[in-house]
């Protein structure tokens, strides 16, 4: 493990670049991602923000540049250091067949103890940790696949958290939600990043969201950075015009005064 | 767009070209002699009047018939990999003519093309009531075909293998062999092409509008259900006349229209014009070719397995570029899971079934006089012919139970199996070339050339699918046309008609009959050497149903484990193959029957398949010996003809994906 005393941000990324059969997705972009923060990457669709997270994730390979984690190029990380240190939920959750909402969790354990390991006590303790942490326990015997929508997530969240990583990335993790869901699962998700100190990365649609319950709203648009910053620096008429590429308007919230963007 | 579509047309004319040269050097080298007069220049004219000329004719009349069979067929189908020899309409034309030319002459006789026909109608009688339900899917329907095919050709392999010589002409005729001695196949087959373009010509509206969904075409006061079974029993007969007369030739109906498709002909007016023309080039540039190839040393090689041998790669390439009718894909049906949570108790009536299974088949037996059950002294004496066979069986049964499952669970796919994939027929294909170069390759060379075969069978497959991002419909296509390339290999490798040709056939239809005890001991020492491994990493099986972004982002060592699993399931598959044949289909159910049973967790599931594909395996030898006793039938075919109506069962119900 790396020692976590050093100063090192958690992700700094130089000049990544992806493309695909010659398209380029994402132009040379920089950015570093603080420790214990919650960000947020909103864009239109086709902006890159899937293709970024999945190269921080590695689950694909860059064109070029450098990815940083923790001071490392994580080419250099081996599968399972990697995994103990990022977790990753694809946007569509595979069907999970005949699995129970705990032995979905305990699989989250394989980078620690691998493919001949011992399922041990500390094992154990991290999946019921997780299962308590998202509220499952009542749900732990039941199959992945008959749960609703918002549980299944909670159980993917649930297989993350026993991961014990430095780093959550979520694709988009509320795509398939009605609005209560959404919100529960972002409450959970700021909550849980809170108690362990970890950073989250999350893709979101709606910008309102990404206000509400991030730290820092990163904004790309045609596979460049346009804008980052704090969810106020954001929500502005000018900025989302340029991001989303349609006229936007703001109001503040009745309640909290925060901006609320709609579509003009 | 016109430019290419003249460029394309220009490709056409000059392949045309190419095979009118082709066809002008065998009518020179044929011309008779004008200085050798009397006998020998009558033979000559004799020659060239009846072999030379009705050849051509027949390679072109074929491939347009095909072509447009091939066409008619997906169309009315909606599925871009139906034609003749997909949907086991040949298949069966040849399965009927076998069983007519032993058991009833008399209708060989009166009609051969009546023959193949109710042979070709049955065929797609059964596929299409197989997959009515399933609104004839495209990948049922194909699915369906396959097996149908795949089990008349074991039935007819089982004929020939039983009648010898005198059937294996038909084998020979089953290549589609071109050579002519007349005009009468050309005249036999130019009345249903003609017919065929008329009637599609006059159904230019209907046919249209098939194209379109089931909803729309009725919405539009279609007669659908009638004009669908009309033009393919249409197709049909087109398609029969020409297996009656030249025998199966594959691939010219599915490419011909694929191909008219690629080049530019976009209507369904221009397609019924274009997919006949390019099926005729296609089938005689095929053909002259071959006669290239055999040069002077004569006809050996059969046009028909060249056209697969040429058509195989053409349906892998062809698959990332189909547009295909989008279905309700199979993995989306809503899931009946069902799991036990004490998978100990669920494993161990499964063992105790295992060895009753084994049991019955070791003491129950059939003579002359009736039933008996062996004991004693006679089993004693039974025990050296019935053990070895037996403890074969079981062994071969469990390999495929555990190749299913590690196949079905890295690919994500329920109807995966080494069967379907073709990796049975790879570990076929790699024993060919073993005992091409060596006839008296012993034991240990034919297993490891079955092995290559089936590794890189399977290698070949999932980095196809790995490429273009296949769904799981698609990589079963892909299957399906690896089986009919490397069938095409044996087909040509059989009508050699040597004693390569009957090591092969013997192969194809799966008999344990031979069994030894070094085959017994090699068998279990393979079983135990691959499955103790797969249950130490059981692990990953659990986690790559899941897909690979969980499984990278939960750092499995994708690579590495992919490595493993397919060496592992290339050895037992391979083995597997050797001893019971590559049509069995006990891969696919196996893993089907321990699921539901309950077993869900990798390791428990993996167990259990070993177990029910034994158990299957031990049946289906026991009925191999017993139901046309005296006699014995080949155990691979009664293990296809067991599992093939529970993969049907499968389609029909639309399976759940599972892992």
């Amino acid at each position: 493990m790396i020692p976590a005393s050093s100063n090192e941000p958690l992700y700094r990324i130089d000049g990544v670049s992806f493309a695909v059969g010659g398209r380029a997705i994402l132009q040379p972009l920089d950015l570093t991602l603080e420790r214990s923060r919650i960000y947020a990457l909103v864009g239109p669709n086709g902006s890159g923000k899937s293709s970024l997270i999945k190269l921080l994730a590695r689950q694909q390979a860059r064109s070029g540049g450098v990815i940083r984690l923790l001071g490392r190029d994580i080419a250099g990380f081996g599968e399972r250091e990697f995994a103990r240190t990022v977790a990753y939920m694809p946007q569509f959750t595979p069907p999970a067949e005949a699995m129970t909402v705990r032995e979905l969790v305990a699989l989250g354990r394989f980078p620690w103890h691998g493919t001949l390991g011992r399922f041990g006590d500390e094992d154990h303790a991290k999946v019921e940790e997780a299962l308590r942490q998202t509220d499952l326990q009542n749900f732990a015997e039941r199959l992945v696949d008959s749960l609703s929508g918002g549980e299944r997530q909670r159980a993917w969240l649930a297989m993350m958290l026993a991961q014990d990583t430095r780093c959550l990335l979520l694709d988009e993790p509320t795509s398939a939600l009605d609005i209560a869901h959404q919100a529960e699962i972002l409450a959970l998700v700021r909550e849980l990043a809170g108690k362990r100190g970890i950073t989250v990365m999350v893709v979101l649609h709606d910008v309102n969201m990404a206000a509400r319950y991030c730290d820092e709203i990163i904004a790309l648009t045609g596979g460049r950075v346009f804008a980052r910053g704090a969810p106020a620096e954001i929500v502005r008429p000018d900025v989302l015009a340029a991001v989303y590429g349609v006229a936007m308007g703001t109001s503040p919230h009745p309640r909290t005064g925060e901006p609320l963007a709609y579509l003009i | 767009m016109a430019e290419r579509r003249t460029v394309l047309t220009m490709l056409w004319g000059l392949l045309a070209a190419a095979a009118l040269a082709l066809f002008a050097r065998q009518v020179a080298a044929a011309w008779p002699d004008p200085a050798v007069a009397g006998m020998d220049g009558d033979l000559q004219r004799v020659i060239l009047w009846y072999t030379v000329l009705p050849r051509a004719a027949v390679a072109i009349l074929a491939g347009a018939a095909l072509g447009l069979a091939g066409l008619l067929l997906q169309r009315v189908l909606r599925n871009p990999l139906a034609e003749p020899s997909t949907l086991g309409i040949s298949a069966g034309a040849q399965l009927a003519m076998a069983v007519a030319t032993l058991y009833a002459p008399a209708a060989m006789a009166w009609s051969q093309g009546a023959v193949a026909f109710a042979g070709g109608v049955l065929a797609v009688a059964i596929v299409m009531a197989l997959t009515w339900r399933r609104g004839l899917e495209p990948v049922s329907v194909v699915l369906a075909g396959m097996m149908v095919a795949l089990t008349c050709n074991a039935g007819s392999a089982a004929l020939i293998l039983a009648n010898g010589d005198y059937l294996f002409s038909l084998f020979i005729w089953g290549g589609g062999s071109l050579v002519q001695q007349s005009w009468s196949p050309a005249v036999a087959i130019a009345p249903p092409l003609c017919f065929g373009v008329v009637a599609a010509l006059l159904m230019l509206r209907p046919l249209s509008i098939l194209g379109l969904d089931d909803a729309s075409a009725k919405n539009l006061g279609l007669a659908l259900n009638a004009t669908r079974l009309l033009v393919v029993a249409l197709a049909v007969w087109i398609a029969t006349t020409v297996a009656a007369e030249v025998g199966v030739i594959g691939f010219v109906g599915l490419a011909a229209p694929a191909l008219a498709m690629l080049s530019g002909a976009r209507s369904l007016r221009q397609r019924l014009v274009a997919a006949p023309l390019i099926g005729a080039i296609l089938l005689w540039l095929t053909d002259g070719l071959v006669q290239l190839a055999a040069g002077q040393g004569g006809e050996r090689v059969p046009t028909g397995a060249a056209t697969a041998l040429l058509g195989g790669p053409l349906l892998l390439w062809l698959l990332p570029r189909l547009k295909m009718f989008e279905w309700p894909s199979l993995s989306r049906a809503a899931a009946t899971a069902r799991r036990s949570d004490t998978p100990g108790r669920v494993l161990l009536p499964v063992a105790i079934g295992t060895l009753t299974a084994a049991a019955v088949a070791l003491l129950v037996g059939q003579r002359p006089e009736g039933w008996f059950v062996a004991t004693g002294p006679l089993l004693s004496e039974l025990w050296e012919w019935r053990v070895p066979r037996l403890a074969l069986a079981a062994a071969a049964g469990g390999m495929l139970g555990a190749a299913g499952v590690v196949i079905q669970r890295m690919t994500g796919n329920p109807l995966a199996s080494p069967e379907v994939l073709g990796v049975g027929s790879g570990a076929g294909a790699g024993l060919t070339a073993v005992i091409l170069l060596d006839f008296t390759a012993g034991l240990g060379w034919q297993l490891a050339g079955s092995v290559a075969g089936a590794f890189l069978a399977l290698l070949a497959i999932l980095a196809t699918a790995a490429r273009s991002h296949f769904g799981p419909e698609r990589l079963l296509l892909a299957g399906v046309a690896m089986s009919a390339l490397f069938s095409a290999v044996f087909t040509a490798v059989i009508s050699l008609g040597n004693a390569q040709s009957y090591i092969l056939l013997r192969w194809l239809s799966g008999s344990t009959s031979g069994a030894t005890m070094p085959q017994v001991w090699m068998a279990v020492v393979l079983l135990a050497a691959t499955c103790l491994p797969l249950l130490a990493v059981s692990r990953w099986l659990d986690i790559l149903p899941l897909g690979t972004g969980t499984a990278r982002s939960l750092g499995l060592p994708l690579r590495c484990a992919r490595l493993v699993l397919v060496s592992l399931t290339a050895l037992i598959t391979a083995g597997a193959s050797m001893f019971v044949g590559p049509l069995s289909f006990i891969g696919l159910i196996a893993p089907h029957l321990a699921r539901l049973c309950g077993l869900a967790g990798a390791r428990h599931h993996l167990v259990g398949s070993i177990l029910f594909g034994a158990a299957v395996m031990m049946v289906s030898d026991w009925l191999a010996r017993m139901v046309a006793f005296p006699y014995q039938m080949p155990v691979g075919l009664f293990a296809s003809l067991i599992s093939g109506p529970y993969l049907v069962y499968l389609l029909g119900k639309g399976v759940s994906r599972h892992g």
